[in-house]
């Protein structure tokens, strides 16, 4: 067991790492698909936190985006429209699909509301590694805001 | 202790992001499930599909197989700079031995799925020229028991039977796919943490440029080296035939190909096998690549883009079966002139290389990366793309750990 242990901790031939926690052979410097904390709109009229399905979201794979919206102090928004659209900005293109916007509970005269601000937009794909930069268009109560959040693939 | 010790020698030197990197690469897994083809899977319609697959009374002429252009001894490509059989084509034969892995299938990505693609060569005029009825005759005279077992029966519809025959080859190639090679053995070593002499220093270092300072893997990723994508190279030859669009029309071609996902030849699951329920007013496109006529796509009115195959009304977005079709962008504008990456798995002995055949050997391509000469003639160059401006020395060394891809050939036809 121990020899076992020791095997996972070596790894490769970088440079020693130092303390005790084993490297793992993670995806290399992708940063995390999942806003752990809200984030604050540009004007921040809005709270966004989102998350994939599945995550983090695989390279040329379909995948899902939830993002739950609040206001500033934290209720939730039920009634705005969301968009979700990634780019890749230095090469000067978007995704190769066209995503499709979820449109929540809807009633007989097709009103429709987010229970919770949940807004599901499926349909996402990235199709090369590298600079993406995911958007958040939120029109509601309050106005309208964005959240641009950048993610290495 | 002692393990320890050898473990941490370190194999070859390797940074954890490249290492993470090169394991990423192998080995290659089981194929990915085939949803629209029921017996993709099944033994018995892969030894049906294996026989269909080289029987030369499939065409018109009574001449030709897929095994005349997909030949085992060149991992199942023809050495052909194009395809020839009853005519001449304008792209080259590519394996067939990753069809278990695919998205988008020829090229040009006009098909959805590895079994409506098997169908295609047997209508194609250039190819095999049949028709679904020549080939529902043939298969009644030569096949009935292995269609009774496999399909319960041969289709009544000639179109429903060529769907058949696809299903079966379907599962035949996927049994083909790449058997492990020199480079899966050293990735096993380096897994194991063991010092490895599998692949010599030039192949290392060539490793090291694929997945680091070249930059391949931007496009040649995961276990099958590739992206599943499309991308245009801006190659230099003025192709023969003239300029091909590529994956600008088969985007919007896939949407109202006759089998694609949305037709009633694909199977469900849960459902009865789609034996003999054509698609209402489809038509079998029996037209050669770049032929004229491509599909008007809709609008997709939520984003004004144009979509592959807008989903059916009633069919919601969390229930659709056809999720790729659903969301495939048919205008995005990098589709022109853009080709499908093919996989690098044994890629030393499929050349020539690149979609029409224009590069004959793999120093010919790398050659093509470190300047790339010319200009695009339609759209531009992938973005990602710079000359790779490496030396002689680090190209041969590319080249070496490419060779590394390839497998011993399999066995010959039966
Ligand atoms: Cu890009």
């Amino acid at each position: 067991m121990i020899a076992l242990l020791a095997l996972l901790a070596c790894g490769g031939d970088a440079p020693a790492p130092s303390g005790g926690a084993a490297p793992t052979a993670a995806e290399p410097a992708a940063e995390p698909a999942l806003s752990v904390a809200p984030l604050p709109t540009v004007n921040k009229l809005y709270r966004i936190t989102w998350h994939t399905t599945p995550a983090p979201p695989p390279l040329s794979t379909l995948f899902e985006i939830e993002a739950v919206v609040t206001d500033p102090a934290g209720a939730p928004v039920e009634d705005a429209q969301v968009r979700i659209n990634a780019r890749m900005p230095q090469h000067g293109h978007g995704m190769a699909t066209n995503p499709e916007d979820d449109p929540g509970t809807c009633d007989a005269a097709g009103a429709c509301t987010h229970p919770g601000g949940r807004y599901l937009t499926r349909g996402m794909k990235f199709h090369m590694p590298g600079e993406w930069t995911l958007r958040f268009d939120v029109e509601g109560p309050a106005g309208a805001d964005h959240l641009e959040v950048p993610l290495r693939l | 202790m002692l393990l320890l010790l050898l473990a941490c020698a370190g194999p070859d030197g390797w940074t954890e992001q490249e290492r993470a990197a090169i394991l990423s690469l192998s080995p290659v897994p089981a194929p990915a499930p085939s949803p629209t083809n029921r017996v993709a899977d099944d033994p018995a319609a892969a030894k049906l599909g294996e026989a269909l697959f080289f029987d030369e009374g499939l065409s018109i002429d009574g001449q030709t197989s897929c095994g005349s252009c997909h030949l085992p001894k060149l991992h199942f490509s023809d050495g052909e700079r194009v395809a020839t059989a009853l005519g001449t084509g304008t792209r080259n034969t590519p394996s067939v031995e990753s069809v278990g892995w695919g998205t988008w299938y020829f090229w040009d990505g006009r098909i959805d799925s590895a079994w409506a693609q098997a169908a295609g060569p047997l209508l194609n005029p250039l190819e095999m020229g049949a028709t679904p009825e020549h080939v529902q005759a043939r298969v009644r005279a030569a096949y009935a028991d292995e269609f009774a077992k496999v399909f319960g029966g041969v289709a009544e519809e000639p179109t429903a039977t060529l769907a058949q025959v696809g299903k079966a080859l379907e599962a035949y190639e996927r049994t083909l796919g790449p058997k492990p090679a020199r480079f899966d053995r050293y990735a096993a070593d380096l897994l194991a943490g063991t010092d490895s002499d599998v692949l010599s220093d030039q192949e290392k270092a060539g490793l090291r440029l694929f997945v680091g300072e070249a930059s391949c893997t931007s496009c040649h990723h995961g276990p099958l080296f590739t992206d599943h994508s499309f991308h245009n190279l801006g190659l230099p030859a003025i192709p023969a035939g003239g300029i091909d669009p590529g994956r600008a029309r088969g985007a919007g071609d896939v949407g109202v190909d006759p089998l694609n996902c949305r037709s009633g030849h694909a199977d469900r699951a849960g459902a009865a096998a789609a034996t003999d329920t054509a698609a209402p007013g489809a038509q079998l496109d029996t037209a050669a690549p770049g032929a004229p006529g491509g599909p008007t796509a809709q609008a997709d009115t939520a984003r004004s883009k144009d979509t592959a195959a807008p989903a059916p009304s009633g069919v919601s977005a969390a229930d659709d079966p056809c999720p790729e079709l659903r969301y495939l962008d048919a205008s995005f504008p990098d589709w022109a002139s853009a080709f499908k990456t093919p996989s690098l798995r044994n890629v030393a002995a499929t050349a020539p290389y690149m979609h029409d055949g224009q590069l004959d050997s793999l120093g010919a391509v790398l050659q093509f990366y470190n300047t790339l000469p010319g200009k695009p003639l339609v759209g531009h160059r992938e973005l990602t793309l710079e000359p790779l401006q490496l030396s002689s020395s680090e190209l041969a060394a590319l080249e070496a750990f490419l060779r590394t891809l390839t497998a011993e050939a399999p066995p010959a036809a039966p």
